[in-house]
């Protein structure tokens, strides 16, 4: 039968702490360096990552963990995941930077590639709450250079 | 809620790999807007997407390299070389003739000619031209790709003098059939350089003189005589005279044919619609392509819905800046642009004096089977 399942507790940056099965938190490609080079004592502190961005991170760990789960049963998982608020979005790519896990990393920048797409600078400014510091003239320079690609 | 201060996350709060890796899932024009919203967006580390593993959206620009039968195609939304295949022995010393879907029509010497489709290294061997003729052809065109299940016509266009003489063959014949025109009618297409092969058994030349020509192909057998019609009235010669290159594609959903001519040494541009009704052919200069990009060079032109963001009302032509970036002329603002996905800013100019077309390349849209 199989070894004995190894959990790890995992503590976020507001104290809270995640136990956490071993073969599930490696999907961190940090948190398994930190395994492997058996600099792992009790606790992993994660510095970086507040308990409610983690909560998700594990929900998405532990799907894509699943024995036997379909690819579109994780397409749907996935595409609900995603839509979130976009500063759920900024905590979970910050995160998933941080905990290195190239898979999610690359979906959810996905999702802001596809929230950019068919938009003008102005309305990816308001989708994602950014301030436009660009004085005009440095506005209209940078228009100039690319004046095929602002129609 | 708490905080609700959202304005600083995605600029200051984010670090600038994480910008440059969603830059770099952007292409064309969206990747150049995503470095206009902001200063921590336009000075993220600058990443070119990667090319696409199977097939992209857009026709790519076939080039050969003659002398060692090497053969590169490049992505221009990509604006990248994606496939590199080293010496193919039978294309050395080959010309370039047509293309469609697969395949290209190509010449080798004074009497050979054959097809080859550079997605499956296939070549499909055609007879010799006739050994009194042989091949004097500036244009050549087919009507289908040469596998296909229905008859696959070649026609080969000698343009001496007026009303061009005709090379035809059926793939599966044996031989060529060399029509001379009899025809008395003053139709010159010494500068046509891709004759469209309508559905229909319909040729269509555009005419130096910016008149149409069209011939209709027996559907039956090639030795049987094509029929010449001519259209429409001659530019008025001031403008001839300055025509330096035409190139015409099938002006999809119109049900007819775009010319784009190039005219003074700089290259000015203008895209005309021809199309036929009944006798009468209606001529008129356009100055959108209603949001679809044109990609045109001898033998092969293509009309296409906008490949990529920023794309629509561009005419990719064969020709590179910078030795390998793209370039496309912009009907909106009457400019050439070659974009670089490692520099923020695009070059653009309106001439095309430093700009280089390769000597034998054509764009060609692969289909995958």
């Amino acid at each position: 039968m199989s070894s004995s399942t190894k959990f790890l507790t995992l503590k976020t940056c507001d104290d809270k702490k995640f136990v956490l099965d071993e073969a599930i938190a490696v999907r961190s490609q940090t948190i398994k360096n930190m395994v492997e080079d058996d600099c792992v004592s009790n606790v992993i502190p994660l510095p970086n990552v507040d308990s409610k961005t983690m909560t998700k991170v594990i929900e998405y760990w532990k799907k894509h963990s699943e024995e036997g789960i379909s690819k579109d049963m994780l397409m749907d998982f996935d595409k609900a995941f995603v839509k979130v608020h976009h500063s759920i979005l900024h905590a979970l790519i910050l995160a998933a930077n941080f905990l290195n896990d190239k898979e999610m990393l690359d979906m959810m920048c996905q999702e802001v590639v596809d929230r950019i797409k068919g938009k003008t600078p102005e309305e990816i400014r308001k989708e994602f709450d950014i301030k436009n510091d660009f004085t005009p003239e440095e506005e209209e320079e940078i228009r100039k250079e690319n004046a095929w690609a602002f129609e | 809620m708490e905080d609700a201060n959202y304005d600083k996350l995605w600029s200051d709060c984010i670090p600038s790999d994480v910008l440059g890796l969603i830059s770099s899932h952007l292409v064309a024009a969206e990747y150049f807007v995503f470095r206009a919203v902001c200063k921590k967006w336009r000075y993220a580390p600058l990443m070119a997407p990667p090319p696409p593993q199977s097939s992209s959206p857009s026709p790519c620009l076939m080039t050969l390299h003659k002398e060692t039968g090497i053969v590169e195609f490049f992505d221009p939304v990509y604006n990248v070389v994606t496939t590199h295949k080293t010496g193919i022995q039978k294309l050395r010393g080959a010309r370039i003739r047509s293309s469609k879907v697969n395949w290209l029509l190509m010449s080798h010497g004074n009497r050979g000619m054959f097809f080859f489709n550079p997605i499956s290294n296939g070549i499909i061997e055609l007879p010799d031209l006739l050994e009194e003729h042989e091949n004097s052809c500036s244009a050549w065109t087919f009507s289908c790709p040469p596998d296909s299940s229905s008859d696959c016509f070649v026609v080969g266009f000698e343009a001496i003098g007026y009303v061009p003489n005709v090379y035809i063959i059926k793939v599966g014949d044996t031989e060529w059939t060399y029509h001379y025109s009899l025809n008395p009618g003053k139709f010159m297409a010494t500068g046509c350089n891709n004759p469209l092969f309508f559905k229909n058994n319909s040729i269509y030349l555009l005419g130096d003189k910016g008149n149409l020509g069209t011939l209709r192909i027996n559907e039956n057998s090639a030795a049987q005589r094509p029929r010449w019609k001519f259209y429409g009235s001659y530019f008025p010669s001031s403008k001839q005279q300055l025509i330096r290159k035409a190139y015409t594609a099938e002006d999809i959903d119109n049900g007819g044919m775009l010319a784009v001519i190039l005219s003074r040494e700089k290259g000015d541009v203008e895209v005309w619609r021809y199309k036929i009704n009944g006798k009468e052919l209606e001529r008129e200069k356009i100055t959108s392509l209603d949001n679809k990009t044109l990609f045109v060079s001898s033998g092969g032109s293509y009309l296409k819905t906008c490949v990529a963001q920023g794309l629509g009302n561009k005419i990719y032509f064969s020709m590179f800046h910078d030795n390998n970036k793209g370039v496309f002329y912009c009907l909106a603002n009457c400019n050439y642009y070659s974009f670089d996905y490692s520099v923020n800013k695009a070059y653009s100019s309106p001439n095309i004096f430093n700009l280089v077309q390769p000597r034998s390349c054509i764009w060609i849209e692969p289909e995958n089977d």
